[in-house]
């Protein structure tokens, strides 16, 4: 691939209170328009390595250098347990806290704040649920909402942390059609444990537990994912009449 | 003789409705977040500050609020994903503070003050300079509340998110622990150490169900804190029964009825 790189990961490694290592001398890249898969069993340190990518979490060694990205081109879908669904907190607000970046306390909403809301909800669908409470709708509408936040400030790139666990198939199904169309205009990291969420679309996939097994895409990757998960992997994308890879034997 | 003439019960009243307004919007907060037995222990630490300070000849109510700001900021500092030890600690603190403040009080020469009036608090004694200090903290809640309100949602609702997007996490958890702590010592003067949890909690809780937005939550629950407040202020005049209490149990009645109304009207559609 010839693209430009967005981010650059070299050499990465991260402990918990520097006692118990989660990742072990990463380096991975992330291309413009990028569509990148970390895969590998939950503990493996998929999530550590996407916060470090997002800046939530400081390596240990190694360093990311950023290309022409900052912070606030990052969107960021986390999983469902990150959050307090309970909040009282509609879902049209919900939304509203995407351009909490761009908030100051002395300078009040703008004018065209609503519109933007508005259109990005018609977008997502949820205009029928704008006034209901976050608690009150279901897992695929939730997903959809936390796609909506996550973009309405025009991301470069958008970051998804197991976004397929809580949803029902056919939201999987829209949820890929949503994100096919995405990536026609900025980079997707997605991380999954979930083999299945992996699709035609997919351009790179990173197999990470502690240390980066494969990155790329192409035949060796059944095998490394093999390794990864201790056992034998089918990946088949859900939805469409077609394997990934080759059928496993 | 009308008794709103008598200075006492105007001042009561003027503090009531100030202590309102704070239990409408710590106390949603406090329920919206889950970190009613923080204020319970943040309430029954100071105590031992409360002690500590009668002992040593000062004003009580200092010690309390040093207290309960040291407590507030070692709550704080615990980390709040290990609730294990988090809560556990929070346990320690109360008891000891309790403690504490019980050995100080026996060890001061002479007269020994009646612990109900730290416990249950006396609204009839609020001062002039009391409702003063109320006054002063409403309008710096206000104030930040207005200013801050969108970041303190993200805050609340989802710190990884802000804290991608520049909210300072570390600078609104002190801010929280610091609000909640001098609105403890603020209510303590009036309502008592151990009622301070529940004028925290019950406004809160009668309208949490009934509303979708944090900030309808808060302006309803203040409505619901001075209904309270004034209703079992009148109730324990004309019974002669202490202030403090009657005026929680008006509030606890008051939620049970909101929750059968609720419940009903529920099941009848």
């Amino acid at each position: 691939m010839n693209r430009k790189t967005l981010i650059e990961i070299k050499d990465l490694s991260f402990s918990f209170d520097r006692k118990q290592e989660v990742l072990s001398h990463v380096s991975l890249p992330l291309y413009e328009q990028d569509y990148l898969v970390i895969m590998g069993p939950n503990g493996g340190g998929k999530t550590t390595l996407l916060k470090c990518m997002l800046g939530l979490l400081k390596a240990d060694s190694g360093k990311i250098i950023y290309h022409g990205v900052k912070r606030k081109d990052f969107g960021y879908v986390p999983q469902f347990t990150t959050f307090d669904k309970s909040m009282p907190l509609r879902v049209y607000d919900f939304v509203e806290t995407g351009l909490i970046g761009d908030y100051h306390p002395l300078n009040r909403r703008k004018n065209g704040d609503k519109d933007l809301i508005m259109k990005q909800l018609e977008d997502f669908s949820l205009t029928d649920i704008a006034y209901s409470c976050i608690s009150e709708i279901s897992g695929g509408q939730l997903q959809r909402a936390l796609l909506a936040r996550a973009l309405i400030q025009a991301p470069k790139i958008l970051f998804l942390d197991e976004p397929t666990t809580f949803i029902d198939s056919e939201s999987r199904g829209n949820l890929s059609e949503i994100l096919k169309k995405l990536n026609e205009k900025l980079a997707i990291v997605m991380i999954t444990h979930d083999t299945s969420a992996v699709d035609d679309q997919v351009k790179n996939i990173a197999c990470v537990n502690k240390t980066l097994y494969y990155h790329g895409r192409d035949e060796h990757m059944q095998e490394s994912l093999e390794k990864v998960y201790g056992c034998p992997i089918e990946l088949i994308g859900h939805g469409l009449p077609h394997r990934v890879l080759k059928e496993h034997k | 003789m009308n008794i709103l003439q008598y200075e006492f019960v105007q001042n009561a009243l003027i503090a009531g409705g100030l202590l309102s307004i704070i239990a409408g919007i710590i106390g949603s907060l406090i329920v919206v977040k889950r970190d009613t037995f923080l204020i319970g222990g943040i309430a029954h630490t100071s105590f031992g500050g409360l002690g500590l300070f009668y002992f040593l000849g000062l004003d009580p109510i200092l010690g309390a609020f040093a207290v309960a700001i040291a407590s507030g900021s070692v709550i704080g500092a615990s980390n709040e994903k290990r609730l294990q030890t988090h809560n556990a600690l929070i346990g320690v603190l109360w008891a000891f503070g309790m403690a504490l403040g019980i050995i100080f009080i026996t060890i001061t020469p002479g007269y020994a003050p009646n612990l109900l009036t730290y416990l249950f608090g006396d609204i009839l004694t609020v001062t002039k300079t009391d409702i003063l200090n109320i006054l002063i903290y409403d309008v710096l809640l206000l104030a930040l509340l207005i200013l801050f309100y969108k970041p303190l949602m993200v805050y609340l609702f989802d710190k990884e998110f802000a804290s991608l997007h520049g909210i300072k996490v570390k600078l609104y958890r002190i801010m929280y622990y610091l609000f909640i702590a001098i609105s403890v010592v603020l209510m303590i003067r009036s309502v008592g150490i151990i009622l301070v949890l529940a004028l925290l909690t019950i406004p809160p809780l009668i309208v949490l169900r009934l509303f979708k937005r944090l900030h309808h939550i808060m302006i309803m629950a203040t409505v619901f804190s001075l209904i309270i407040f004034i209703g079992g202020f009148f109730i324990a005049y004309y019974t002669n029964l202490p202030t403090g209490p009657i005026i929680i149990g008006t509030g606890t009645v008051l939620l049970l009825i909101v929750r059968m109304i609720c419940s009903l009207t529920q099941k009848n559609s």
